[in-house]
């Protein structure tokens, strides 16, 4: 069996790394920031706090008491939508500074080489 | 036509490039580079000349940019799908095979070939679930033959191809190349063939290894973010539900905190339905009926589970899954509590809004309990207006009796009946049950057991249903096998425990069993005298039954016994239940003379509906369902009426009989033998006249069936019909000289000795034997003239322990000399 020779992947190797790095890794890295992203968007619970904010806290139904859990509700909801929007704001400036990284890293190299060569 | 051609290859150059780095040298130096630049990093750090820093910082980071781009582009390199037509056959290996094939030393020598395959866990899963061990595999291709050690490769690469094709994969991998090999080399064929593991067996392994190696390959990305589990607010959308905890079991609380599994493999089907009924409008309550074991309980498991994970329709998603505790619902309620109780329970329910209610048994709130309370009037509200989304469970039989006869509470739930898995099905879903029996009991279960657990459990079982019969079998196996302080669980500990429950001889029989079935018609005839046809038959379907696989469900083996009385017809049976049962209890004799009118079939199979009765079952079918394995006389069938004689029919035919309630009573484990004394005098008449049995025996089966006696389609059924002859004097004399033989057993248990005279046989044989009864009243000759003479001669004191004495006639009378 004729195996094949690590030059020769080797020599390949440039081309694919580049192509992984600016097309490849990006959209994948993509994927994990989106979810990320989403995976705060549901844990905090985002949609369902506008989606009840006004229905009473823990459903109350008892009469005399809808109204108290429907004020309840919408205070401790008003405070959790502000955090939400806060927390969120801040993942998506980390998640984008981290996307812009990852593609201004060689470049980043390649600046520190230059600077520590010819200055 | 396909080539191998790894010099071409992508993966193949990949895989040449990963051996070289992951190389021991080569690791070392990048352990070695790593640590350097940390101390490099931190001493430049700490100096004032820039430069230096800048310079070895970028190059800590090419080097980490490096390492991230071997282990997720280059570790992770995908192999090309296997498709028709392709060129070259080796873009289609996965990473790790590529690698593997590399570094093998002679990729045609079966032993080089796996000893780098046994380097991996997942195949050394696969064979020691084979119950092979490395070792044994090694010594084995190490020892084999010049002629045996060498490979084909290519017509191993292209078999590899094959098995992932097979499997419904679309690449090879080290799997893959196993299966090859076994199937290629003679050695490791031979070797699966003793361990019985066949094609479809080495699949389901090594489905299994898959399973518990790779399980869900996705990454954490690509599933949807309502896997992780419900956001925080989930909790506060649904109401309180206290009372309600109160009587209910938080299935999905269990579930978070690990202390229930689902175990849920297959049932898409019933999934499907069970979350379109759940997810409607209206009427969103299912009933799963379906025989305890069946995995009912399992399905709502899984649906718990999925719930949790996100993975159900809007409707369904992240509900809270409470089982209602019957028990608890019904203890200590008074007059109107029960019913204050469960309004209670339906309000707090209906305004939780995230809430899927489980009643297991649910004919018990439907007059099935012991208390007899019926509470469906309080649910069917709830139930028909969709404010409730409940899973019920229950039996088909008890649909029957306590649902269905209440129309509109029945009408409220959408039934779906649950089937019985096949053996391949149960044997995956063993497959996910056997870790947590492993890790109890502190053993390993071997594929050749569960798989036997699972045939087993089908073949002995018979009232229940798979899987959880083979869970249950398995589970109390591995308790024993753990008790022996046992590692591996075998084929032969599921029969060691099935011949204890079941009396049955289950194990292949060999040695001393051999021998004793060899000389059946021997040790038979220990007991009958002469009735050499009836013997033979006997001997040969015994013997079939013990070495030959059966394939359907029908009797070990029923037989038609047709002779005068006192022949030896039911002595045969008896002796024949001790051979294969272990002992005379287990003859279920029926005497058919009971069953002469055509109401007496309600004793059969039990009464009808609505009768005081009927609640108890057949007499008949209930001693079978009581008894499985057991021999099944019915004596004097001749005087049944045609219509218990037809309802015999598809016992004979298919093994089954279903009593009045519908439920299937099975008698794959039994023997049956039906006797007769009709047409005695017929046969009498022709052994007197010299009458071949041959003829004889047609002759008489043509009169039975003209005097309408027996139907030709109820003789037809059985497996042999055997004649016994009237016994001749000396036969009768061999008769009198066993059952003395047995009296002098009974007394040598005493200390006293007993021994006759060849006189005293003819005497006995000469008064005792009665033409018209056979040699059935000679016992109680002996009883009273022998054994009473004995008895008296013991209470004067003339005979006592060590006493010897011989029986001999004078004068025709009985004398005793010590």
């Amino acid at each position: 069996m004729n195996a094949p020779a690590v030059s020769v992947y080797l020599i390949r190797l440039p081309a694919e790394f580049l192509q992984w790095w600016f097309l490849e890794a990006p959209v994948t890295l993509l994927k994990i920031l989106r979810f990320i992203f989403e995976a705060a968007v549901h844990l905090f619970s985002f949609k369902l706090l506008f989606t009840t904010y006004f229905k009473p806290w823990k459903n109350e139904y008892r009469e005399g008491l809808v109204r108290t859990g429907i004020f309840i509700g919408a205070f401790i909801k008003t405070w959790l939508i502000l955090f939400d929007v806060a927390a969120l704001t801040a993942l998506f400036v980390v998640e984008a500074t981290i996307f812009a990284a990852w593609l201004l890293l060689p470049f980043v190299v390649i600046i520190l080489l230059y600077g520590a060569i010819f200055t | 036509m396909e080539q191998f051609s790894p010099s071409t290859s992508r993966i193949f150059a990949a895989a040449s490039f990963v051996n070289l780095y992951s190389s021991i040298f080569l690791v070392a130096i990048r352990i070695l580079i790593a640590v350097s630049l940390v101390i490099l990093l931190t001493v430049s750090y700490t100096s004032s000349i820039n430069q230096i820093f800048y310079l070895i910082f970028s190059i800590a980071v090419v080097f980490f940019i490096f390492e991230i781009f071997y282990r997720e582009k280059v570790l992770k390199e995908t192999a090309l799908p296997l498709k028709q037509g392709q060129v070259n056959l080796a873009d289609s290996f996965s990473l790790e095979a590529a690698r593997l094939i590399l570094t093998t030393g002679n990729l045609n020598d079966p032993a080089s070939l796996m000893g780098s395959l046994l380097n991996n866990p997942k195949v050394l899963f696969v064979i020691n679930k084979a119950d092979v061990t490395a070792e044994e595999i090694n010594k084995l291709l190490d020892s084999a033959p010049a002629s045996n050690k060498q490979l084909n490769f290519a017509t191993t690469l292209l078999a590899a191809r094959n098995w992932a094709l097979k499997e419904g994969r679309n690449f090879i991998d080290k799997l893959d190349i196993l299966l090859a090999l076994i199937n290629q080399d003679q050695e490791l064929k031979n070797l699966l063939f003793q361990k019985e593991i066949k094609e479809a067996d080495i699949l389901n392994i090594v489905y299994w290894t898959r399973a518990w190696f790779e399980g869900d390959n996705k990454h954490f990305w690509e599933k949807p973010v309502e896997t992780l589990g419900p956001g925080m607010a989930e909790f506060w959308a649904g109401g309180w539900t206290l009372e309600t905890e109160k009587y209910s079991i938080d299935l999905t609380k269990q579930m978070q905190e690990g202390r229930e599994s689902s175990m849920l493999v297959g049932r898409e089907k019933e999934l499907e339905q069970v979350e379109e009924v759940l997810a409607r409008g209206e009427k969103r309550n299912v009933l799963l009926l379906g025989p305890p074991g069946i995995g009912k309980t399992t399905i709502i498991r899984g649906l718990t589970e999925r719930s949790i994970q996100g993975l159900l329709p809007e409707a369904l998603k992240y509900k809270r899954f409470l089982e209602i505790d019957v028990t608890a619902l019904l203890a200590g309620a008074a007059s109107g509590e029960l019913e204050q109780r469960l309004q209670n329970l339906l309000e707090e329910l209906t305004h939780a809004g995230n809430v899927v209610l489980f009643i297991p048994e649910i004919e018990n709130l439907a007059g099935g309990s012991g208390t007899g309370a019926n509470i469906t009037g309080h649910l069917i509200n709830s139930l028909e207006q969709g404010r409730l989304q409940v899973i019920a469970t229950s039996t088909r039989e008890a649909y029957r009796r306590f649902i269905e006869p209440q129309g509109t509470f029945a009408a409220a739930f959408e039934p779906i009946d649950l089937e019985e898995p096949s053996e391949n099905e149960a044997i995956r879903v063993l497959e996910q049950a056997v870790p947590g029996i492993e890790s109890k009991n502190k053993i390993i279960v071997t594929y050749k057991a569960i798989q036997s657990s699972v045939a087993l459990s089908q073949r002995y079982m018979v009232d229940r249903v798979l899987p959880g019969k083979a869970i249950d079998l398995l589970d109390e196996t591995a308790a024993a096998v753990s008790m022996k302080q046992k590692k591996l669980l075998e084929p032969s500990d599921i029969e060691t425990l099935i011949s204890q429950k079941t009396k049955i001889p289950v194990k292949e029989a060999v040695g001393e069993e051999a021998k004793k079935l060899t000389n059946l018609e021997a040790i038979l005839h220990q007991r009958i005298i002469d009735q050499e046809e009836a013997i033979v038959t006997l001997a040969n379907a015994l013997r079939r039954a013990r070495t030959i696989e059966r394939e359907t469900k029908r009797p070990i083996g029923s037989f038609l016994f047709l002779g005068p009385t006192g022949v030896g017809k039911t002595e045969t049976a008896k002796a024949l239940a001790a051979l294969y049962f272990g002992s005379e209890e287990s003859v279920i004799r029926i005497n058919m003379s009971e069953y002469q009118s055509t109401d007496s079939i309600n004793r059969l199979i039990g009464a009808p509906p609505g009768t005081g009765e009927y609640e108890e079952g057949g007499e008949f079918t209930e001693k079978i369902r009581h008894n499985p394995y057991s021999l099944v006389l019915l004596d004097e069938m001749e005087k049944a009426h045609p219509k218990v004689q037809e309802a015999f029919l598809p016992v004979l035919d298919e093994g089954v009989f279903e009593d009045v309630t519908g439920r299937k009573i099975v008698f794959t484990n039994t023997i049956i033998i039906a006797t007769s004394n009709a047409g005695a005098e017929f046969i009498r008449e022709s052994i007197q006249g010299h009458i071949p049995m041959e003829n004889l025996k047609k002759s008489l089966l043509e009169k039975l069936q003209r005097e309408a006696v027996f139907k030709p389609e109820f003789l037809n059924r059985f497996d042999g019909i055997i004649v016994y002859k009237p016994l001749s004097e000396v036969e009768i004399v061999q008769v009198v000289g066993l059952l003395v033989k047995e009296l002098a057993a009974r007394l040598q248990k005493q200390d006293i000795s007993l021994t006759v005279d060849p006189q005293v046989l003819s005497w006995i044989a000469k008064s005792g034997f009665d033409p018209t009864y056979g040699a059935r009243p000679l016992r109680r000759f002996i009883a009273d003239n022998l054994e009473e003479k004995i008895a008296k001669e013991m209470l004067s004191g003339k005979i006592k322990r060590g006493s010897k004495i011989k029986a001999t006639v004078q004068n025709n009378q009985l004398v005793f000399y010590s």
